[in-house]
């Protein structure tokens, strides 16, 4: 290839392939050795070019409907599928490579709107959910095994399946195209944060489906999905693997409510509307809050709501005896006097709480850097922001903490 | 089941194809259910009588191959308007044209014939299974047969249940035994107990069986988790099978259990009284205790120790009232009783030297059958005895069941079927022999007990013997006075005559005891 025209290469792999044709079959060498150079162009770093890209997709397209084997050992179509996804989503890289991790998420969301909240059955969903077959009993499967085509439960295996591969082909490219490409682009700090990683599981979910090895879940599921069009009463040996795939599939990723679609919903943070749904103004009937007209920021709501919660019982811990019982009984602490005010950058939102009456114990733990305020600061900075507080009470008695936000603009 | 009719509708080809499986999957239990796909077009244009043929309607809400309309309202109106009632599943995603969501909510205020399953909730088709099953259920064919002599009392207690809650119990009864499908059970009418439950006999395989029926189901859950748990502790040869399951109906509000039945099935009340001599009574007696029986068990199965109030427990804590109004209503008849020095050893734990800072003995608790009188041991044979009732089996103190069973044998047996059993004038005579039972004393043969006398005479000879590592008078004496209270307010089963006598021994318990307890 290094001395060949790699565009010439590119333009009419298609047609090469095409032509190729004998006996019924397709070059089964010729497809090899062309799978084998689009994977090379894919994962060749100096290949930054849309124009090979383009003209590629534009080969696979006519390559993809082709009638390529199927056959397990050999399977060219599972293969030529993979490589029109991986390159229409090398092509999205291109498109959003300058994007940040707010453009990022702005671009989810807006993929989010188009697919989902426009129709009232979502596409993506209903494909997805029926090619699930676990409507069917062990009633049924015990009938399809015993009596095969002829069973009375057949239709209702066969028929959920009829359409399987081009649903299913219309789902994971759009998993290829709008969801992976966005994740890849994401920042290592956003993957790994507390939020992502372990409030909504997805670090892991998100690496079975990127990762290149044989385990891809991906994968797994596409070769499922063939057998069972290939043959419906496949289900009856892949049953257990099939049902676990379609089902994290669905739950993490398709369904309108998924864990995914939750989580790019989190953005942008109303900070007012979480602390007026957290009835501050109730717990410290004692307090002046300041908080008209501020920016949204890039910050996950949920996250920010476990943040006020650390902060009351921190308060909690940190009062006398007296006002703990008065806020176990009632609800609020009279005695604290709680202030939260704003100032705000080109960039930044900075949000200061005060509040006063606690005991001024030093507030960072260095043999626990897990504790309360530091997880908060390590999540406030995955998400570009920044947590900032003297350890002790100021000369007025009053704790002070500032939440350093990124503005979601 | 004749025919089951269900017609369905969905604009997804997918969901009729999960309809079709459930209904089939119920088919391979129920039989005979008849369900096919319908336009809805077809629904909307049929009058009332045809759709009233039909026994269930699935429909989705949503039409969104076509009209793009809520159809699935439009048929609910439609039915509505036509007085049609028969049942309705509404299975649907919950939104409609644009993405809205729809409150189901409220649809099923406005139309109560409906139940709405979202589908997105039920890919697995099991809320929507168990839905289709609880309409199925309130359709079975009639399940059983009548065979019993007591017919009216069978259809009033029918009457009570309802025809459709038992066809469910016994459609799930019949699955259990394997008792093929359109046979239908034969039922008899066994005597019931005054818990609410009723008995039933059915035969299978030879075998005779009670199906018992509550509306009280936390009651006999009860009972059958302390049969389940308990009753194995009990020695073996009392042993009786008690089928672990629950039988439910659909709504829940009926439970049943199934309990082999003892035959042939003589009441250790009616042996001892059918018994030609002493003798006969002395054996089967020993057998209840003897010869790997009550007594080992009582031995063994023990578990802490109760301080001695705690055998009067049951009229602590403002539950005296009870004796207070039986006092009130047998004033007239009563002779010595004096009900403020019962109230103050019950509510205060003193009389005389009956006083819990004086005493501070404590008697072990074994497990006990807890209502253990002579109707609840039934005798098959010569000798072997069972125990029945057994729902409320539990750990309690240690004289309880023997009490029961003497003050049952004295207040229930004594003059049973004659006219004295109700005179008022026998009650200074039966104190007298009362008294000789506390005091634990042989009672006299009077020609007419002669065999009741035999069991109390034998009971009070071997108390001593039966509960050896435990017994002490005194606390038996208060046990016999708990039971004797108890006797005087059951007002349904026993005379003014004897509840009266009840009171009058309670009270001489009392002063025994405290005789005793030095």
């Amino acid at each position: 290839m290094r001395s060949t025209n790699k565009l010439k290469f590119c333009e009419s792999i298609g047609e090469i392939v095409s032509s190729s044709k004998y006996n019924h079959r397709y070059s089964n060498n010729l497809l090899q050795n062309s799978f084998y150079h689009t994977f090379s162009i894919y994962k060749n770093k100096y290949n930054k070019s849309r124009k090979y890209f383009n003209r590629l997709i534009e080969s696979y397209k006519t390559i993809i409907n082709l009638e390529l084997s199927d056959k397990d050992e050999n399977n060219q179509k599972h293969t030529a599928n993979k490589l029109y996804n991986l390159l229409s989503s090398k092509l999205i890289e291109f498109d959003i490579d300058k994007l940040d991790d707010i453009g990022i998420i702005k671009q989810l969301k807006k993929n989010y709107y188009e697919k989902y909240k426009t129709q009232s059955h979502p596409i993506l969903e209903t494909n997805l959910s029926n090619i699930s077959l676990t409507h069917l009993s062990s009633e049924g499967l015990i009938d399809l095994t015993k009596n095969g085509d002829s069973s009375e439960y057949y239709n209702s295996l066969f028929i959920p399946l009829s359409n399987i591969e081009p649903e299913w082909k219309f789902i994971n490219h759009f998993i290829y195209t709008d969801i992976i490409p966005y994740y890849k682009k994401l920042s290592e700090r956003i993957k790994t944060s507390y939020t992502f990683k372990s409030d909504y599981i997805l670090h892991g979910f998100f690496e079975s489906i990127i990762n290149e090895n044989s385990d891809n879940l991906l994968d797994d599921f596409s070769r499922q999905i063939s057998q069972l069009y290939a043959y419906p009463l496949n289900y009856l040996k892949i049953k257990n693997q099939y049902d676990t795939n379609q089902k994290k599939l669905f739950d993490n990723l398709i369904k309108k409510e998924s864990v995914f679609n939750d989580f790019i919903e989190q953005f942008p943070l109303n900070i007012s509307e979480v602390i007026e749904s957290r009835r501050l103004n109730t717990i410290f009937p004692n307090s002046e809050i300041n908080i008209d007209k501020i920016a949204e920021v890039f910050y996950p709501k949920s996250k920010f709501m476990k943040d006020i919660s650390t902060i009351i019982n921190s308060i909690k811990g940190r009062v006398s005896e007296e006002d703990k019982t008065e806020f176990e009984a009632f609800g609020r602490f009279s005695n604290v006097s709680f202030k939260i005010n704003y100032k705000t950058d080109e960039k930044y939102v900075y949000l200061t709480i005060l509040y006063n009456n606690t005991n001024s114990d030093n507030h960072s733990h260095k043999e626990n850097e897990n504790g309360g305020l530091e997880t908060m600061r390590k999540e406030l900075k995955n998400f570009g922001g920044d947590l900032i507080y003297e350890p002790k009470n100021n000369e007025n008695g009053f704790f002070v903490l500032t939440f350093k936000f990124l503005i979601y603009e | 089941m004749s025919s089951f009719k269900v017609r369905y509708w969905d604009d997804n080809p997918v969901i009729l194809a999960r309809i079709k499986a459930s209904c089939l999957d119920l088919n391979s239990i129920y039989r005979n259910i008849d369900a096919q796909s319908v336009e809805y077009s077809s629904i909307l244009s049929s009058d009332a009588d045809f759709l009233s043929s039909f026994d269930l309607f699935i429909f989705d809400l949503l039409d969104e191959n076509n009209s793009k309309n809520l159809i699935g309202l439009e048929i609910l109106e439609y039915f509505k308007n036509l007085h049609v009632d028969t049942p309705v599943i509404v299975y649907t995603t919950g939104t409609q044209s644009g993405g809205n969501s729809l409150d189901l909510h409220n649809y099923e205020e406005k139309y109560p014939n409906a139940v709405f399953i979202k589908k997105s909730e039920d890919a697995d088709t099991k809320r929507l299974k168990a839905e289709i099953e609880k309409i199925i259920q309130r359709n079975l064919d009639e399940q059983f047969e009548v065979e019993s002599d007591y017919i009216d009392e069978f259809k009033q207690q029918l009457h009570y249940f309802g025809n459709s809650r038992i066809n469910q119990i016994l459609f799930q009864v019949k699955q259990e035994y394997k008792i093929p499908i359109d046979q239908k059970v034969k039922l008899s009418k066994l005597k019931s107990g005054f818990s609410g439950a009723i008995l039933f006999k059915f035969i299978f395989s030879n075998t005779d069986y009670v199906l018992k029926l509550s509306k009280d189901i936390t009651l006999l859950k009860s009972e059958l988790n302390r049969a389940k748990s308990y009753y194995p502790l009990f020695p073996p040869k009392f042993f009786n099978y008690i089928n672990p399951t629950e039988f439910h109906t659909s709504s829940n509000d009926t439970m049943a259990i199934v309990i082999k039945l003892i035959h042939p099935n003589k009441t250790l009340f009616d042996y001892i009284r059918q018994s030609t001599s002493k003798q006969n009574v002395e054996k089967i007696l020993n057998e209840v205790y003897n010869n790997f029986g009550l007594k080992e068990h009582y031995k063994t199965k023990t578990k802490n120790n109760l301080p001695w109030t705690d055998i009067l427990k049951k009229f602590k804590n403002g539950r005296f009232i009870t004796i207070s109004e039986v006092h009130k209503e047998l004033k007239p008849l009563l002779i010595n009783f004096n009900l403020s020095e019962i109230q103050n050893l019950i509510e205060k734990d003193d009389y005389k030297h009956l006083n819990a800072i004086k005493i501070s003995h404590r008697g072990t608790e074994t497990l006990n059958h807890l209502d253990l009188h002579s109707k609840n041991i039934l005798v098959q044979g010569e000798k072997t005895p069972f125990l029945i009732d057994t729902g409320i089996m539990d750990y309690d103190y240690w004289c309880f069941d023997i009490c029961r069973l003497l003050v049952d044998l004295l207040i229930n047996g004594i003059d049973i079927d004659t006219k004295e059993f109700y005179d008022i004038n026998t009650i200074s005579k039966n104190i007298e022999l009362g008294h000789h039972l506390i005091k634990l004393e042989p009672i006299a043969y009077d020609s007419k007990n002669n065999r009741i006398i035999d069991a109390i005479n034998w009971l009070t000879a071997n108390v001593s013997d039966i509960y050896e590592d435990y017994f002490t008078k005194w606390e038996l004496q208060l046990g016999l006075m708990k039971e004797f209270l108890q006797m005087s307010y059951r007002t349904g089963t026993t005379p003014h005559s004897k509840r009266t006598l009840s009171l009058e021994l309670a009270y001489i318990c009392m002063i025994e005891a405290e005789k005793n307890v030095l």
